[in-house]
């Protein structure tokens, strides 16, 4: 169990290379639900949940059936199908177990499947390990799931305290709404760019 | 119970038919696929060597750890080309390296890395004198070369590489150019001397050990 | 009727700045015109050949079943694109890299299917398909241009402005945000300006 790749592969989910603000992914649900606090907790911790669970679902069907029968091309239909199978699996688990936060998700809740960070976590962990230059393994592909998941829930609830904050101040016109919550997105993205130097890369001595 | 029938029916079908689809897809396209992934390969092997040199690939038949190619020019070898591979500051970064026969680098081609844009990611930046104004009247200029890998060009591979992260190579005057490829010495770039080492780091490590052990087999 | 609906899509019910939807790649492959066009052209052909599947079977789909079968059916578009371009032009899905499969999870085309296909005919879900694609591409494109310019000092790979250092934040991921923004804030402000005009 290498514990070095996998801290690599976490820092660089959630600080590094974050979904939302480095990568890029899972702008919908991020600008839709990040106005609240709560919401954006209960968000990201279903994200995560959905993440981890279809890394583990989605390279077990890679590695095991798309590869070795030479089926890579199925890759975008297989891996889109077992999300959305999960997807309405934790759909039905939260509304027998927890009907508060299945409630106060709503439509978001379904909305997990179209997150394309659910979808590009399953792509990433079927290409190189960029770490390693080999293969994920499943111990790897899942952590970098949940570790995504987890970089995802950081930036909405970022966003989140900006946008409760902003509520409350006049705006000029043109700049409300949309505009403003990407221009806090942006300026939160450009200090994120600051862990770029937390490069873990001692072959060379740099 | 025939409401879940009729419901597993209709996905089945639309399965079946997006099967079908993707794999009639797959047949046609998948020679071509293949032949570019050749003519890619080929293609970057070619860019290390001067134009005109007929490749060899000596896949599995060398006794080198690593894969390459040989150069040849009619009957003569003018030079061999190096996979070469090192951890940059984000990943992975694969190149190639081609070589004369006394051991001076001719060329260098980055085949893929994913290092930060506009910092590392620069190793590939092509060094473009046509802008738009002049790209219509002259043509547009698309060898795929760049000043980072062409300022290696001349370097020996038989002495260390010194990296010096003053000015960088386009803007140093040509004397200056001309000191520091034959004093081994390529220049970083700005903000990127990560992935500028990884580069050095990674020709130094793998082809004075090969160049060395070809001379030594042609003895 | 045609040029109606382009407007409509290219202008009332821009994917991007009107609706919001799609805003993953808009952000992401928006740092060059070229991978801008290329993931244009891309969404159209799986926009429209989705929504001409979809509408053509609208009537025999069984409704809590819909949206499994949307996917599938927009995943095997996607999945020929995907291997097109992978025989035709292998540079440019590199450069797109992840976000070619993922156009399947671009919120546009299922809402397309959703809202339109599956309730019109196929020859009207068909134009659909091609104008509001068209707005996608073209708003690419405009986000693209700007980033492209500002951050690189290119246009198409050529030099812009010889000598001009340019502004790297343009280029990477914040960029994308300040730049999508300043555009909403623009036709925020125009639309505005026309709404006031009108009292």
């Amino acid at each position: 169990m290498n514990f070095a790749v996998l801290i690599q592969i976490s820092i660089g989910a959630i600080l590094i290379n974050n979904f939302v603000l480095a990568r890029m992914l899972g702008l919908c649900p991020f600008l839709g639900v990040s106005k609240k606090l709560s919401g954006a907790f209960g968000m990201g911790m279903a994200v995560t949940f959905v993440m981890g669970i279809a890394s583990a679902f989605t390279w077990t069907i890679d590695t095991f059936i798309l590869v070795p029968c030479d089926l890579s091309y199925l890759q975008t239909v297989i891996f889109i199908l077992v999300i959305a199978s999960l997807v309405q699996l934790v759909e039905m688990v939260l509304q027998k177990f927890s009907p508060a936060l299945y409630e106060s998700l709503g439509i978001y809740l379904p909305l997990i499947t179209t997150n394309c960070a659910v979808l590009a976590v399953a792509l990433i962990n079927s290409r190189e390990n960029p770490f390693t230059g080999k293969e994920f393994t499943f111990v790897e592909a899942f952590v970098n799931g949940v570790a995504s998941g987890v970089g995802f829930t950081v930036a909405l609830a970022l966003m989140a305290g900006i946008r409760e904050k902003l509520e409350l101040a006049p705006v000029w016109k043109p700049l409300e709404g949309l505009p403003l919550a990407f221009i806090s997105a942006g300026l939160v993205a450009l200090a994120f760019l600051g862990f770029l130097g937390l490069s873990f890369s001692s072959a060379t001595g740099g | 119970m025939s409401e879940i029938i009729k419901l597993a029916v209709a996905l089945a079908v639309v399965c079946i038919f997006s099967g079908i689809v993707i794999a009639f897809s797959h047949s046609s396209f998948e020679q071509q696929i293949e032949a570019q992934k050749l003519r890619e390969e080929k293609e970057a092997v070619s860019q290390v060597f001067p134009s005109g040199t007929r490749i060899l690939d000596t896949a599995g038949s060398a006794p080198l750890p690593i894969r390459y190619w040989i150069g040849r020019k009619e009957t003569k070898t003018i030079g061999y080309a190096f996979a070469l591979e090192n951890q940059g500051h984000s990943g992975i970064i694969r190149y190639i390296v081609g070589i004369d026969t006394l051991g001076r680098i001719m060329g260098m081609k980055i085949l893929s890395q994913s290092e930060t844009p506009g910092l590392g990611a620069r190793i590939e930046e092509p060094a473009s004198e046509k802008s738009l104004w002049n790209a219509f009247g002259g043509g547009v200029h698309k060898d795929g070369r760049t000043w980072f890998t062409e300022q290696f060009n001349g370097i020996s591979v038989s002495k260390p590489l010194s990296i010096s992260s003053a000015v960088e190579w386009p803007s140093l005057p040509d004397t200056i150019k001309m000191e520091f490829t034959g004093s081994n010495t390529v220049s970083a770039i700005t903000g990127a001397t990560v992935s500028t080492r990884a580069i050095v780091a990674g020709i130094e490590k793998t082809v004075p050990a090969c160049y060395a052990a070809i001379r030594g087999a042609q003895r | 009727m045609i040029a109606e609906e382009l407007k409509r899509g290219v202008v009332g019910e821009n994917p991007i700045f009107a609706l919001a939807l799609g805003l993953c790649p808009a952000l992401a492959i928006t740092t060059s015109v070229t991978n801008a066009l290329g993931m244009g052209v891309a969404v159209i052909f799986v926009l429209t050949g989705s929504n001409i599947i979809i509408s053509s079977v609208r009537k025999w789909i069984p409704d809590k079943v819909r949206i499994p079968c949307y996917i599938t059916i927009i995943a095997t578009f996607v999945t020929v694109v995907d291997l097109w371009m992978k025989a035709h032009a292998p540079v440019l899905n590199r450069q797109l890299g992840i976000f070619v499969p993922l156009i399947v999870v671009n919120c546009i085309i299922l809402a397309r299917a959703e809202s339109y296909a599956s309730q019109n005919n196929v020859r009207k879900s068909a134009i659909d398909g091609i104008a509001i694609g068209a707005g996608f591409a073209l708003s690419l494109v405009a986000i693209a241009a700007v980033r492209e310019v500002l951050g690189n000092n290119r246009l198409f790979g050529l030099t812009v402005i010889p000598g001009f250092r340019p502004m790297l934040v343009f280029a990477v991921a914040p960029g994308g945000f300040f730049t999508v923004a300043a555009l909403l804030a623009i036709i925020n402000y125009l639309r505005l300006k026309k709404e006031r005009s009108r009292q």
